[in-house]
């Protein structure tokens, strides 16, 4: 037995051991992650990444990078394939919830899109300098040392663990034999090099842009495209002022998700606006002779003023709130550069800041709440939509829909209202799904995708979903008519008519009602319009009248009336309606002995007519003195319905009492009308013959109380 | 149809704010209609003669001019609120009446089925289709109105003209102040010209009479300066009352019953609201002369608009 017949048992022992402590530490390294993720107190990028369950901090390179810089932790090679398949293990159930994100390629939440930010950031920036500034500053790579097997034996878990990672890998990376993998390592090396290069550079709460590719490109950062916008990495309420506005970061392919069609529609409502953050959308508007205008729709969250003075690269915006939920849109000047490069507007009082990405492609939709269109996520089929894009990119653009299904579409240049550099297509109806591309491309938004949404359209919306009786919705479904399945409304096959809605017998009944359509629903409701209109006193005046005093009239539309006390105390009573007294017959007489009245005037017009609110049906308006006027210009005129005089009663049944003046005056005027033979107005038999009644009753009353 | 949609929407609300009313607007898509100039007091005329005020607001004032919807009134202030149900009788007709007001579905099939009376729309561009009722004399369409709970107006354009105070009337003005802080550009009114010219702020405060425009970003107040005292008026307002008495401001066809004015000098709203009821429909713009021309315009109700704008009828 020599040294070398007991030197591959020693190996074997020190080999054993090494295993031992090596899982030893390992576990010791997934409850210290762990702790991580779960602790509250964690600062900056590491809060933020664990908070998201982000798959970044469990990346293969991730884990790989945790083994070579930390010789406590992994002093041996056999170590890194039980770190990799614990860290990863842990990393599986946090990486959950980015996971569908990842799988859309497409338009994303807001909040995922924090998350992935957050998460490239710490890859690459100052969530590994954080990492790697907790290890000793001597650490050394510890797979450097390792052999030819060990290195295998790290890495084929990686391998098998992670395919995707490595299909990703850029274009001449190695993989396969040991010697790739052996590559494989030392470009997972450079990446961690530049991530302390990332490091050693000053992060100022403006994040670098990292375009497709930047970075680690060759693993997976959780972002759902691969690639990050640049969100700040402090809260929003603790982070400077931008210095500079979002570039618009293109969807990729792969498996679609059911777009968000309504975005387009109800984004007053569903749009979220993170934080302090509020979106600007653009809208266009078409006008009468193929003009165009394109203006610039800021959102206005909850809470905001009115009005406002926002600071911006181009000198202080003023905004002015155009609903609830929308600022009034504007038109800058240099709309295509602010187009094209993005924009950041500041509300200094507040902090509300306002972004738009810049881009170079537009995609809009008919709003239902603003006239026009106004931009949405990307194309929808059977939706008739505007592109608006630069002229760079339009021959990309037509081809890109032409592909679409796009039959025509019509071209609006700068001399048509267009901005500058830039170019509006309008009747944009794509007929065919395009499969996105699977790059970082801008023109994957005008790729619509093979999905359907059930819309409600038009009618009279009185709230959320409920709309008045006598004006339902339309209903239509959209998307890739292969994935429509029956339209059921209430349990009922529904029909589409000409029109393209869907109805059934009583599809537009009270109350409410439930779509369904290939496992995606939708409900509204019909309510009744409910009448509640009373008079109300919109403007009222106070005048001067002829005998003295006030005449005070209210004004609700068209009808004027005197004002009374019940409107001075904001009553509901209904008012009794006001009538015109002609100036050339001012008394106004009833059909009850006794009811006279002689309204005032206003003083300062001569040809108004006098308004009054007899406390009686008015029969007949006389002269003023009957027996003095001019027999040929005035009459005994009918301004009420023809009710029989003392109600049909006999004057015998009238007692002398407290209205005697009233009595005596009403029989005087009626009388001396007579004696003066004035003619009746509408001269008829009818008219003539009640005014003969009035005047027997006057007469047989005159005698009575003489 | 949008217009008739959004008469309907705003009856079935009854009354909101300007925000919802603005929001309305853009939600149900409603149409232009065709530009007319409106007073300058709501946006700044174009080089075209044509206004450049926004589609709501537009809307706003054919509402209010039609008596549908009354805006920023008494108890709704920066709000709105609908007039109830109204049948405006017409002057002279023997049985015609304008239905003003709230409109609902309901409504309008109850009004269809009115024995006796024949109710009749006419579509016309800016405003909501104007529904008239005509029966054998004004009675039995009164009569059927208020069998429907409709409220009934007779000759509803002399009623508001009788009971609007006249231009001049200083007890219904308002007392107010000058702004005085800096950055105010200040316009004063020339009545000769019928336009703005721009003048100092000390102009203003130093001046006997006159009215004043104060701008500053959109902000636009008008200030009347009358006896040295200070006065918010309505702008239109402002102008008859600082105009002397001509005979080329309001011009009166007898024989085609059309009261015209210049596109410059509306009427005041409830002066101009008697004038539209008129018709039922909302006034013309001559292009060629530049003038607004209000039809059906009997000869009492122009003697007594003349009157109340301190004008004579060419």
């Amino acid at each position: 037995m020599g040294v070398r017949s007991v030197w591959p048992a020693f190996r074997a022992i020190a080999a054993a051991v090494h295993c031992w402590w090596n899982f030893v530490c390992v576990r010791i390294t997934c409850g210290k992650l762990k702790a991580q993720v779960e602790s509250p107190e964690l600062s900056g990028v590491e809060a933020g990444a664990g908070a998201n369950g982000s798959a970044s901090a469990v990346s293969p390179r991730s884990a790989a990078s945790l083994v070579r810089f930390n010789p406590n932790l992994y002093p041996e090679t056999g170590s890194t394939q039980e770190a990799a398949d614990l860290v990863r293990t842990e990393s599986s159930a946090a990486s959950h919830h980015a996971e569908p994100y990842e799988r859309r390629g497409g338009e994303r939440p807001a909040d995922a899109e924090c998350q992935s930010d957050a998460v490239v950031e710490q890859a690459d920036g100052p969530g590994t300098s954080t990492r790697v500034g907790d290890f000793p500053a001597h650490a050394t790579p510890v797979l450097e040392k390792a052999d030819g097997q060990a290195v295998q034996q790290a890495i084929e878990p990686a391998r098998r663990g992670d395919e995707e990672a490595v299909a990703n890998r850029p274009p001449g990376k190695p993989s396969g034999s040991e010697g790739e993998l052996q590559k494989v390592l030392d470009w997972n090396r450079e990446d961690d090099a530049r991530g302390e290069f990332a490091q050693a550079s000053p992060t100022s709460g403006e994040v670098e842009e990292s375009g497709p590719g930047a970075g680690d490109s060759g693993v997976s950062t959780g972002s759902p495209s691969g690639v990050a916008a640049p969100v700040p990495t402090t809260p929003p309420h603790n982070r400077e002022q931008r210095r500079r506005p979002p570039v618009y970061r293109a969807p990729i392919g792969g498996p679609s998700t059911p777009p968000n069609l309504s975005r387009a529609t109800d984004n007053a409502s569903t749009s979220p606006s993170r934080g302090r953050w509020a979106p600007v959308e653009v809208r266009v508007l078409f006008a009468r002779g193929g003009y165009c205008t394109v203006t610039l729709l800021p959102k206005r969250p909850p809470g905001l003023r009115d009005e406002l003075t926002v600071s911006s690269d181009i000198g202080e915006l003023e905004l002015v709130a155009l609903a609830d939920e929308w600022y009034q849109d504007i038109a800058p000047e240099n709309l295509g550069r602010l187009l094209r490069a993005g924009f950041v507007w500041t509300d200094e009082g507040s902090g509300q800041e306002w972004l738009l990405s810049g881009r170079e492609v537009f995609v809009l939709a008919a709003s239902a709440t603003h006239r026009g269109y106004v931009s949405c996520p990307r194309l929808v089929l059977g939706r008739e939509h505007v592109v608006l894009c630069t002229t760079s990119e339009l021959p990309g653009v037509e081809e890109v829909l032409q592909e679409a299904g796009c039959p025509v579409w019509t071209k609006l240049d700068e001399a048509d209202g267009a901005p500058a550099g830039w170019v509006v297509l309008r009747g944009i109806v794509p007929q065919r799904p395009v499969r996105p591309s699977s790059d970082a491309d801008i023109l994957n938004i005008l790729r619509p995708l093979a999905e359907i949404e059930i819309a409600l359209e038009g009618g009279i919306r009185l709230a959320h979903n409920s709309w008045l009786l006598g004006h339902p919705p339309t209903i239509r479904v959209y998307g890739n008519p292969e994935h429509t399945e029956r339209v059921l409304i209430d349990g009922q096959e529904a029909v589409a008519s000409k029109t393209g809605g869907y109805t059934t017998p009583e599809w537009d009944e009270e109350g409410g009602h439930q779509i369904l359509c290939s496992s995606t629903n939708k409900s509204y409701s019909l309510v009744r319009c409910k009448a509640g209109w009373r008079f109300w006193p919109a403007y009222s005046f106070c005048l001067t009248g002829s005998r003295g005093g006030t005449l005070e009239f209210a004004f609700c539309g068209p009808l004027v009336r005197p004002v009374s006390a019940s409107h001075r105390t904001n009553s509901e009573a209904d008012e009794p309606e006001s009538i015109q007294v002609p100036r050339s017959n001012p008394v106004l007489l009833g059909s009850q002995p006794g009811q006279v009245l002689v309204p005032n005037w206003r003083r300062d017009i001569r040809s108004a007519q006098c308004l009054a609110v007899p406390p009686f049906a008015p029969v007949w308006a006389l002269p003023a003195q009957p027996l003095n006027c001019d027999k040929g210009a005035n009459r005994v005129l009918l301004i009420g319905e023809r009710l029989a005089v003392g109600s049909g009663k006999d004057y015998r049944q009238l007692s002398e009492g407290t209205r005697a003046p009233e009595l005596r005056r009403w029989c005087r005027l009626i009388l001396d009308a007579g004696r003066k033979g004035l003619a009746v107005d509408p001269p008829n038999s009818k008219t003539e013959q009640l005014w003969r009644e009035y005047r027997r009753y006057a007469r047989s009353l005159w005698r009575k109380f003489r | 149809m949008r217009l008739d949609h959004l008469l309907v929407w705003l009856s079935a609300k009854g009354e909101g704010s300007w925000s919802q009313f603005r929001g309305a607007v853009e939600e149900l898509d409603v149409e232009q209609g065709e530009e007319s100039p409106d007073s300058d007091d709501e946006g700044e005329q174009s080089a075209r003669g044509t206004s450049d005020l926004a589609a709501y607001q537009r809307v706003r004032l054919a509402l209010q001019r039609l008596g549908h919807v009354e805006f920023f009134a008494n108890e709704v202030d920066r709000r709105w609120r609908v007039v109830p149900p109204t049948v405006a009788l017409f002057p002279a007709s023997g049985g015609d009446g304008l239905l003003c007001g709230a409109r609902s579905p309901d409504l309008l099939e109850a009004l269809g089925n009115l024995d006796n009376v024949e109710v009749t729309g006419s579509a016309a561009p800016g405003m909501p289709q104007r529904i008239l009722l005509r029966a054998i004399s004004r009675n039995v369409v009164a009569a059927a109105a208020r069998r429907l709970g409709f409220h009934v107006q007779a000759d509803a354009p002399m009623a508001i003209l009788s009971a609007t105070p006249a231009v001049r009337d200083s007890a219904t003005w308002y007392r107010g102040q000058l702004p005085e802080t800096p950055g105010w550009i200040v316009h004063r009114f020339s009545p000769s010209r019928l336009a703005w010219a721009k003048v100092a702020w000390e102009d203003a405060r130093a001046a006997r009479a006159g009215l004043f425009r104060f701008v500053m970003g959109h902000q636009r107040f008008h200030y009347l300066r009358w006896r040295g005292e200070s006065y918010s008026v309505p702008v239109q307002v402002g102008k008859y009352a600082v105009m002397r008495r001509r005979r080329d401001i309001l011009a009166y066809n007898a024989a085609t019953q059309v009261l015209s004015v210049p596109a410059a000098c509306r009427p005041p709203l409830l002066i101009e609201r008697a004038l539209v009821l008129c018709s039922g429909f909302l006034p013309r713009f001559d292009q060629s002369l530049g003038r607004v021309e209000y039809a059906s315009v009997l000869p009492d109700v122009a003697r007594l608009s003349a009157e109340l704008l301190q004008q004579e009828v060419r």
